[in-house]
């Protein structure tokens, strides 16, 4: 019944390591004040992530999964709070920081890169100024030290005549380019963990590739942690080593990258696999989650997917699952998991 | 991060906390803005209306050109004035309430005719594109933002002090404004209709923009229109006040200010009440033109 | 850019040429004759016939005009019809006051609306952003003669802290400046926070926090840099119409500048500097419109960058 998938092997060679997790997040709640209501994006998320470790977090737009991710960042809109939870980073809760001291943290040793490199860097000042800015705003650097850092980056990142570009301005790049300059502002400190939000979803295929690889290699070089945000599972299985898969702000399975791709047992992401077009090739069409996501006023006290989901028993629609421990490194919130069927 | 609304799901109603009353109004916010400005601007042209027939209705006149020597600069609220006299014992609630009038009918004659000439040679500009366009646009970049006073000051040399000169100075700037915005407008629809008129052939491809433009335009007219009157107004008042435009007997709230400033000590409220007076109703206007564009189009800038 | 700023310049150039014949033309038809104009003021040093030989008002507009731009150009700008003094007098006595005074008012301007526009978006809808907003509302909303007979009654005539009018010391400026940058400030302030509140929103911003750069690094390198295109388009405009307030501000407070003496000869009929100084008024205010055309196309990185590759 199972297809087994081909690992991608070399890349999850012993990339993880045993010590502590490098960030741990517990029963996160992020909240949003819209014009009438409250919404909950992230209803008590956890999940740790290691050093040298990819970490996927996969899910349709608007389970929350970036709400998520400027949560741990503390660059959430000014209409959304972080109301509950705790972010453990290098022995300290983020969420307990001062500004400042958040402040110094961000850029210097957790780094961001976002969707749309066309729109995140400053139209107005040159590619070296807003690298170099990273290295006054953490370092000592003189003016020359840190050009030269930045040149450097640049290059590693596999921009050509890095030394030169540096005076050039952002609209003078490429969206695939630009991408690059982003990761170097995020990397140019060495930072210990990176989280990207959909870095390659606005660029072609061929530049996603690039791009994925060299966050891979990093990851491989600097024992860099990487929290990966996509919607796109062929990513995932590509690069990351474990998974969470989010539902309405929930996660909903999580585990290694390996197990949930070769039996998932939650019916959405089940579905999740069967819509994937690379992975399935044989089958005569793309397969699609029948119904939507819950709409924001009427979201059910119980099981959040009850309604699109085909396994449906009368549980599901009366309580709320709890997310238990399915497998060895494999969690699941569900009442009636299924094998998985294609 | 686009479209937060989208995102997560509600709370139960119990759990909400505390929320601001602004947060609360806010869908209530912009059109209370119009209707705060409203209420002021209908205040003042139910003043303006009787400003009017005091001036017009043969007989009624006495009751702001009356001169009382006996009681001058008779402080608001006493012998029976309601808000005191001038320096000549005029009734200082008749004057405002004629000042005001004239005001208001020069802000709005004004307006009418450099809107109708701002959007008419917008409109072509942006339209017929090309030299006209350049022609136009030339004139626009010469006129908007040219100071109305220094206009009106060459227009005197022209025609005499008076409000004639005022209308004719704040017109030949005020055009620009409305043709600014008319032509970028029109710029926009032309590509859309373009596309429109071929399928729909045999339509041409000026029906389709005035098709379009003519319910955009009423929005932008009766936002600008009121931003505009109170230009006018504050235009008017000024030059009045530096006796360059309304001459007596022609009652005016500018020269009312400059013939009070000479008796600040006497009764203050002879200047200041026609100077309040202006302030509010330029107060009023804008508000509603504030309220009015959020209302029409949040995106039409003033400026 | 270079070829931007020839091409500007022409643009400019043309402009003046048109609007200087425009009000040359408006003083010529203007109503009264000269010799009525001499009779009201008895100077006993021109005549009639005199000042119409000098103004050449029998020969054809155009000569006329040619003949008067050519004098001006060449510095003579003729003599004063009410009391024969040399108009080039006048101005030089003048044109330093009006500039000190518009300066003044224009920095002041500034550094109110900047400031206070920047923290206002940035601390949106606290107290201190309403606060600012009412004061942008007063400031639009009172004219400023009218506001300048308010700063005279409080602070001079009560408490008389600040002289009434006149220019002698530099507390004279005080006043005026006020005034006369009151509505370029409220302006301003409205379009400072508008301009900043866009550029908040967008995605480069939360970019610098992750970078994490100080937030007054953000707000005051970044977000200004980008909120100056429409800011600086605007300068251009208030700077104009404050030059033409300077009509009224300098004759309340009576500062000898312009435009006090561009009032007083208009409402003397004094057509020949009333003319004169139409003029060159006019031509500052054509100058500034330049300036403020050529700033803009500096202030956006994208023509900049174009025109410096170009």
């Amino acid at each position: 019944m199972a297809r087994s998938f081909p690992a991608p092997v070399s890349l999850h060679q012993g990339a993880a390591d045993a010590g502590p997790p490098l960030l741990e997040v517990r029963h996160l709640v992020t909240e949003i004040q819209s014009r009438q209501r409250r919404l909950r994006a992230v209803d008590g998320v956890s999940f740790q992530v290691r050093r040298g470790e990819i970490l996927g977090l996969v899910g349709e737009s608007g389970c929350g999964k970036s709400m998520t991710a400027l949560s741990l960042m503390r660059l959430l809109p000014p209409a959304a709070t972080i109301a509950q939870g705790e972010v453990w980073f290098d022995g300290q809760d983020l969420l307990r920081l001062s500004p400042k001291a958040m402040r110094r943290i961000r850029g210097h040793r957790m780094s961001m890169v976002f969707q749309e490199p066309m729109t995140a860097l400053d139209p107005a000042f040159t590619i070296g100024s807003q690298i170099t800015e990273v290295i006054h705003a953490h370092g000592t650097d003189s003016a020359a030290a840190a050009r030269a850092r930045a040149a450097a980056m640049l290059d590693r990142l596999g921009i050509p005549n890095a030394a030169r570009r540096l005076d050039s301005y952002p609209h003078q790049f490429s969206g695939g380019m630009r991408q690059r300059v982003m990761l170097a502002l995020a990397l140019v400190m060495n930072p210990q963990l990176l989280i990207a939000d959909e870095p390659t979803t606005a660029l072609d295929v061929t530049i996603q590739a690039q791009i994925l690889d060299l966050v891979a290699d990093l990851r491989r070089e600097l024992g860099l942690g990487v929290v990966l945000i996509t919607h796109n599972l062929g990513v995932i299985h590509e690069i990351a080593d474990r998974v969470a898969v989010m539902y309405a702000g929930e996660i909903v399975e999580i585990g290694s990258v390996a197990r949930i791709f070769s039996d998932p047992k939650h019916p959405y992401t089940q579905g999740l696999l069967r819509s994937m077009p690379y992975l399935y090739e044989r089958r005569p069409s793309l397969h699609v989650i029948a119904g939507r996501v819950p709409d924001l006023g009427i979201m059910p006290r119980a099981c959040r997917f009850a309604a699109r989901c085909a396994n449906r028993i009368d549980q599901c629609t009366e309580t709320h699952p709890e997310l238990r421990e399915a497998d060895r490194d494999h969690e699941l919130r569900c009442y009636n998991p299924t094998p998985f069927a294609r | 991060m686009t479209a937060i609304e989208a995102i997560g799901y509600e709370l139960p109603a119990e759990r909400t906390p505390g929320r601001t009353w602004s947060d609360r109004l806010a869908p209530l916010w912009a059109n209370k803005l119009a209707v705060v400005g409203g209420v002021i601007t209908l205040f003042f042209l139910i003043v303006a209306a009787a400003g009017l027939a005091v001036m017009v209705v043969p007989g009624w006149s006495d009751l702001y050109v009356d001169q009382r020597l006996r009681q001058t600069l008779v402080w608001p609220l006493q012998d029976g004035f309601v808000l005191g006299t001038d320096n000549h014992g005029r009734s200082l609630a008749w004057r405002i309430a004629a000042g005001t009038a004239v005001s208001l009918f020069i802000g709005v004659v004004v307006t009418l005719l450099s809107m109708t000439l701002g959007m008419i040679l917008g409109a072509v500009a942006g339209y017929a594109g090309g030299a006209v366009d350049r022609l136009i646009s030339g004139m626009i970049d010469l006129v908007w933002g040219f100071p109305v006073i220094l206009v009106a000051v060459i227009f005197v040399g022209l025609v005499d002090p008076g409000l004639t000169a005022v209308i004719l100075a704040v017109s030949v700037v005020n055009w620009a404004g409305f043709a600014r915005i008319v032509r970028a407008q029109v710029l926009s629809l032309k590509e859309r209709a373009f596309v429109e008129a071929a399928r729909a052939l045999g339509v041409p491809g000026w029906k389709i923009v005035l098709r379009h433009l003519v319910p955009n335009m009423l929005g932008t007219a009766l936002v600008m229109g009121s931003y505009y009157i109170a230009v006018t107004v504050i235009a008017e008042a000024g030059l009045s006040f530096i006796g360059l435009g309304a001459q007596p007997p022609t009652p005016s709230l500018g020269q009312m200010i400059a013939d009070g400033r000479n008796f600040l000590y006497g009764n203050p409220w002879a200047a200041l009440l026609p100077g309040i007076t202006i302030a509010l109703i330029v107060l009023g206007l804008n508000t509603l033109g504030d309220g009015l564009r959020d209302i029409f189009d949040p995106r039409l800038r003033r400026w | 850019m270079t070829r931007t700023v020839a091409y500007r310049s022409l643009y400019a150039l043309v402009i003046l040429l048109i609007a200087s014949f425009a009000v040359f033309y408006g003083m010529r038809l203007a109503p009264g004759d000269v010799a009525d104009v001499l009779a009201s003021h008895p100077t006993g040093q021109l005549t009639a016939e005199r000042v119409r030989e000098d103004l050449g008002l029998n020969k054809p507009i155009l000569v006329q005009y040619a003949t008067y731009m050519g004098k001006l150009l060449r510095g003579d700008l003729g003599l004063s019809l009410i009391n024969g003094q040399p108009i080039l007098t006048i101005l030089e006595s003048s044109a330093g006051y009006t500039l000190k005074l518009a300066a003044v008012a224009a920095l002041l301007s500034l550094i109110m609306s900047i400031p206070l526009g920047l923290l206002g978006a940035w601390k949106r809808n606290s107290s201190f952003d309403q606060g600012t907003m009412l004061i942008a509302v007063l400031g639009m909303g009172i004219p400023n003669f009218f506001l300048a007979i308010l700063l005279i009654q409080v602070f001079a005539v009560w408490l008389k802290w600040l002289p009434v009018a006149g220019y002698e010391t530099p507390q004279h400026i005080i006043m005026p400046a006020i005034a006369l940058a009151a509505e370029a400030m409220a302006i301003n302030l409205r379009v400072v926070r508008s301009s900043v509140l866009e550029q908040l929103g967008l995605d480069y911003v939360r970019t610098l926090h992750a970078k994490g750069v100080s937030d007054q690094r953000i707000l005051w390198l970044h977000v200004l840099r980008n909120a100056l295109p429409p800011i600086v388009a605007l300068a251009g405009v208030l700077m104009r119409t404050l030059l033409g307030y300077t009509l009224i501000v300098e004759t309340i407070f009576r500062w000898p500048g312009l435009g006090y003496q561009l009032v007083n000869a208009v409402l003397k009929r004094d057509y020949t500097v009333a003319q004169t100084l139409a003029i060159l008024l006019t031509a500052a205010v054509i100058l500034f419109n330049l300036l403020a055309d050529l700033g803009q196309q500096w202030a956006d990185p994208r023509t900049r960058r174009q025109a410096g590759a170009g």
